[in-house]
C-alpha cells in the first residue's frame, strides 16, 4: 500500500560531510525541493527533503495538525543527517524557512537559506478573519487557493500540491509564525534571503522585515525579478541553487558574503 | 526545547548498497530498534530507523494519529534509504511489522524480518470488554494505563523510551491496520523472517503462526526465543534476535547474488 503522492516523496542523498536540510512549504511537498536537492548532492552536499506531517498524503491530514509535528518532522531530519555529516545547513521554503528559524534556535548548524518566507500573515483575506481563526476552523474547514502565479508555465503545470488551504493547518502555521519571528533577533549563523519582487503570495516586503530583524549581521538578501512564490522552481531556479551552493561554501570557509 | 523525547530520536547510519529500513511499534520509539540497528550497521548495512507519527513526542499526540500517518511514515523512511540503496530490507517490530507486510505489498523491497508481530489487537480482557465501545469511548477516557510488563532483562527496561499508557482513540487505529494487515497477507511473497518470544506476555506467539499460516510468500522461515518478553530486540536474548536477522539477509543476498 502507498499513501504519499507518487513523485512528492522524501529524498535523501548522501554525500559529503556537509549536510543540507530542505523543508517544503505549507500544503507543498518535497517535490518542490527536490531539485535543489539533486543540484547540490551533485554539489558534493549531503541532501535530505523532509515530508512534512499531513502533506502530500490529502489534504484532510491538516485538519488535525499542530505546529509542533512539523517541528518534530524537522527534527527527524536532523537527528538522521547528524548520523552522517558534521556540519547541518537547513534550507527553507516559504513556512519550511520559518521551520527552520526555530530549529535553528536550539540546533547547532552552520547556516540557514530563507527562500519566500512571511512575516506575518500574507494573505490580507487571513488578516481580517485572523483572531476568529479559532472557531472558524471547526466547520470551515479549508479554502479553495486562488488561481497561484508562475513565470514558469511548465514548472508551474507539473507542480505537485494541495489545491486549497486547509484553515486549521493555516491557523497552527500562524502561531508558529510567530513563535519563529520572535526568535529571528536571536539568530546568529550566518544566513542567506532570496525573494521575489513578484511574489504576490508573500510580498516582497516581508523580506525586508526579516532582513531587518534578524540578529545576525552574517546576512545577504538576494532579490529576484522573475520568479513568483515558488522560487526553487520557478525561472530563476538554477541561479538560485549556484548562489546557495556558494553560500554554503564561503560560510565553510569563514569568508564573507 | 526539543520536542522529540531523549532518546526516541530516529537514526541512519550510512554502509554499503543494502539498506535496512527499522521500524519501531505502537506506543514506542526508534529506540527499541537502535540495537539491531547498530548491530546491522557493524554488519555494513545502510540502516535507517524511523519515527512514526504521534510517537516519541507526547502521548496526546496518539490520539489525533490515523494508520495511515502511520503507513506514510514506513513509506518515507522507504523513499529516503532507495535512492543510495539497490537492495531494501524491512525489520519491523510489532506494529512496525505489520507495517512492513503493507509497505511491501506496494514496494520492491528484498526481504521482511517480522518479530513480535501482531495479527489481531492483544487478547487484553479489558480490552475486549471495551472494543465495541472504543470509539464513543475515546473521548471521555483518552487513555488506559499500561499495566506493568515483565522483562528478562531489568537494565534494558530502564533504558525504555515509550509512553506509559494507550492512547484509545490510537488503538482504533491499530485495529483497523491489522484488519488491512489480515486482507493484504496473502498477497505479500517477499522472503520472510518471522521471531517471536514462546514467552511473549502480551501477544502470544500464536500471532507468529497465524501471519506465517496466511502470509503469501512461499519463503518463509520463523524462530522462536525463550528469554525475553514481547521486546524481543531489547531483552535478554536480543542478540540471538540480532544474528538472525542479520543472518537472514546475509542469506538472501546471496541466493541473489
Amino acid at each position: 500500500m502507498r499513501t504519499i503522492l507518487r513523485g512528492a516523496e522524501p529524498f535523501f542523498f548522501p554525500k559529503g560531510e556537509v549536510g543540507c536540510l530542505l523543508i517544503h512549504g505549507y500544503t507543498g511537498t518535497p517535490f518542490e525541493m527536490r531539485e535543489m536537492g539533486e543540484y547540490l548532492a551533485e554539489c558534493g552536499f549531503t541532501t535530505m527533503g523532509v515530508r512534512l506531517f499531513g502533506h502530500a498524503t490529502r489534504k484532510q491530514d491538516l485538519y488535525r495538525v499542530q505546529w509542533q509535528d512539523w517541528v518534530a518532522c524537522v527534527e527527524d531530519g536532523y537527528q538522521m543527517l547528524r548520523g552522517i555529516v558534521s556540519h547541518v545547513f537547513l534550507i527553507g521554503f516559504s513556512m519550511g524557512a520559518l521551520l527552520a528559524v526555530y530549529l535553528s534556535s536550539y540546533s547547532s548548524i552552520r547556516g540557514l537559506i530563507i527562500i519566500s518566507a512571511p512575516f506575518h500573515a500574507p494573505d490580507p483575506r487571513l488578516q481580517k478573519i485572523g483572531p476568529y481563526l479559532p472557531f472558524i476552523r471547526r466547520f470551515y474547514r479549508a479554502y479553495p487557493k486562488s488561481g497561484s502565479h508562475w513565470d514558469d508555465r511548465h514548472a508551474a503545470a507539473t507542480h505537485i500540491e494541495y489545491d486549497a488551504y486547509p484553515l486549521p493547518g493555516v491557523h497552527e502555521m500562524g502561531t508558529m509564525m510567530k513563535h519563529a519571528v520572535s526568535l529571528l533577533p536571536e539568530i546568529q549563523v550566518p544566513t542567506l534571503l532570496i525573494h521575489s519582487l513578484r511574489d504576490q503570495s508573500v510580498g516582497f516586503n516581508h523580506a525586508e522585515l526579516i532582513m531587518k530583524t534578524l540578529g545576525t549581521s552574517h546576512k545577504r538578501l538576494i532579490i529576484l525579478e522573475r520568479s513568483a512564490h515558488n522560487i526553487p522552481r520557478d525561472s530563476e531556479k538554477q541561479m538560485v541553487f549556484e548562489k546557495s551552493a556558494t553560500f554554503i561554501s564561503q560560510v565553510l570557509e569563514g569568508s564573507p558574503l | 526545547m526539543n520536542l522529540l523525547m531523549k532518546g526516541a530520536e530516529p537514526f541512519y547510519y550510512s554502509g554499503n548498497k543494502t539498506g535496512c529500513l527499522l521500524i519501531h511499534g505502537f506506543t514506542a520509539s526508534p529506540q527499541e530498534m537502535r540495537g539491531l540497528g547498530q548491530h546491522l550497521a557493524s554488519q555494513g548495512y545502510t540502516v535507517l530507523g524511523i519515527r512514526l507519527f504521534g510517537h516519541g513526542t507526547a502521548v496526546e499526540d496518539m490520539n489525533r494519529a490515523r494508520w495511515r500517518d502511520w503507513l506514510a511514515n514506513a513509506e518515507d523512511g522507504y523513499h529516503m534509504l532507495s535512492t543510495s540503496c539497490s537492495r531494501i530490507f524491512l525489520l519491523g517490530f510489532s506494529t512496525g511489522g505489520a507495517l512492513s507486510f503493507l509497505l511491501a505489498e506496494d514496494l520492491p523491497v528484498n526481504g521482511i524480518v517480522s518479530m513480535s508481530t501482531l495479527y489481531k489487537l492483544p487478547p487484553d480482557p479489558r480490552l475486549r470488554l471495551l472494543r465495541p465501545f472504543l470509539r464513543p469511548l475515546s473521548s471521555a477516557i483518552p487513555f488506559i494505563q499500561k499495566a506493568q510488563s515483565e522483562w528478562w532483562d531489568p537494565e534494558a527496561a530502564k533504558k525504555r523510551v515509550a509512553y506509559s499508557a494507550y492512547p484509545v482513540r490510537g488503538v482504533i487505529e491499530l485495529d483497523y491496520l491489522l484488519k488491512k494487515l489480515r486482507a493484504y497477507l496473502p498477497l505479500i511473497t517477499v522472503p520472510t523472517l518471522l521471531m517471536h518470544s514462546i514467552n511473549d506476555g502480551f501477544i502470544p506467539a500464536e500471532h507468529m503462526a497465524l501471519i506465517a499460516q496466511n502470509l503469501g510468500s512461499p519463503d518463509k522461515e520463523t524462530m522462536l526465543v525463550e528469554k525475553s518478553n514481547h521486546i524481543i530486540t531489547c531483552d535478554a536474548e536480543r542478540q540471538k534476535v540480532y544474528q538472525a536477522a542479520s543472518g537472514f539477509i546475509a542469506r538472501m543476498e546471496c541466493e541473489v547474488a
